[in-house]
């Protein structure tokens, strides 16, 4: 019998299925998402981490706080020029991670891998500063961009985790980049 | 002068101006598809009620989350209020946020911070 001429170009599903589970299951990740980011989408991604969260007898204090950065961190993948983002929230006995990945400019990582270790090492007082600089310096329908990233969006990440915000790039190709950008919460920080 | 009234959705925040009682509100979430598109409205009735506000305005926001987009728009609504306070009619804002909602708490510091206007920062009353 020939197979369809579909599973010679796509391994059947089931074959990705339990690698995906391992992973997840690995790496204690609680719930990725791969496509576009809408407002709807931001709703009903909370309700469905709301939903788990009400499982485990989370904190509402950690879980607000999960909430607020899951918020912002949407407002970082919108840009569906360079194809759609990657969210990704892992929970941990001791915290949560909530991952935004998206492409950007290849030229521009330098640009974004400065900006990001400098919003590292201000402290929570020059942080706050910084944000309200930008929040005053603009018109409400200009945001400020550092590489295509809203640069108050990171500021915001930052002031809420209280962490350092992790970061890599990956090369795709001579034009673009993959950039993942990481705000975590820990738990004995609130 | 016409109430502005804009009913919530599951992105967008309820919204009532009312000049009669000078009691403004706003509340529920705001992740608007576009942010400009919906607070502008509501600048330009600010902007027409600026011109004879009553001796005292009431303005309550109890949000449950919102976008720094949302934020830079939500300034624009109190320095519209700063200015009719500074004008000499008195404009009182109370922020409420949930107890365990420490960044709601702070982003009603900031704005304490960055305006001369009477913001009260109020525990919500869980009900």
């Amino acid at each position: 019998m020939v197979a369809p001429q579909s599973e010679l170009l796509h391994e059947p599903a089931l074959s990705y299925a339990y690698p995906l589970y391992r992973n997840m299951l690995d790496n204690s990740i609680v719930f990725m998402y791969h496509g576009p980011i809408t407002p709807d989408l931001v709703v009903d991604v909370l309700g469905l981490v709301e939903y788990r969260l009400g499982d485990t007898g989370e904190d509402r204090r950690v879980s607000k706080k999960l909430f607020n950065i899951m918020v912002e961190s949407f407002t970082l993948g919108e840009d569906n020029r360079r194809g759609h983002a990657a969210l990704v929230v892992r929970q941990l006995p001791y915290l949560y991670s909530v991952c935004i990945g998206r492409r950007i400019p290849s030229p521009l990582v330098y640009q974004v891998k400065a900006f990001l270790d400098r919003v590292n090492t201000l402290s929570p007082d020059q942080l706050r500063e910084e944000y309200h600089r930008l929040l005053q310096s603009r018109e409400p329908d200009q945001v400020q961009f550092i590489g295509g990233i809203p640069s108050i969006s990171v500021l915001d990440l930052a002031r809420k985790s209280h962490d350092f915000l992790h970061y890599v790039f990956e090369y795709v190709d001579d034009e673009d980049t993959f950039f993942s950008l990481e705000a975590r919460i820990r738990k004995n920080n609130l | 002068m016409e109430a502005l009234r804009i009913e919530s959705t599951h992105k967008t925040p309820r919204v009532i101006l009312d000049p009669e009682n000078g009691i403004f509100e706003f509340s529920g979430r705001s992740i608007p598809e576009d942010s400009v598109g919906f607070y502008t409205p509501i600048f330009e009735w600010l902007d027409k009620y600026a011109q004879q506000p009553l001796a005292r305005t009431h303005v309550r926001f109890d949000l449950e989350y919102f976008n720094t987009s949302s934020s830079k728009n939500i300034l624009e609504v109190l320095k519209r209020l700063e200015a009719i306070h500074a004008s000499g009619h008195e404009v009182r804002v109370t922020w409420y946020y949930d107890e365990d909602d420490e960044d709601m708490e702070e982003t009603g510091q900031d704005y304490q911070a960055l305006l001369n206007l009477p913001i009260e920062l109020s525990v919500k009353v869980q009900s």
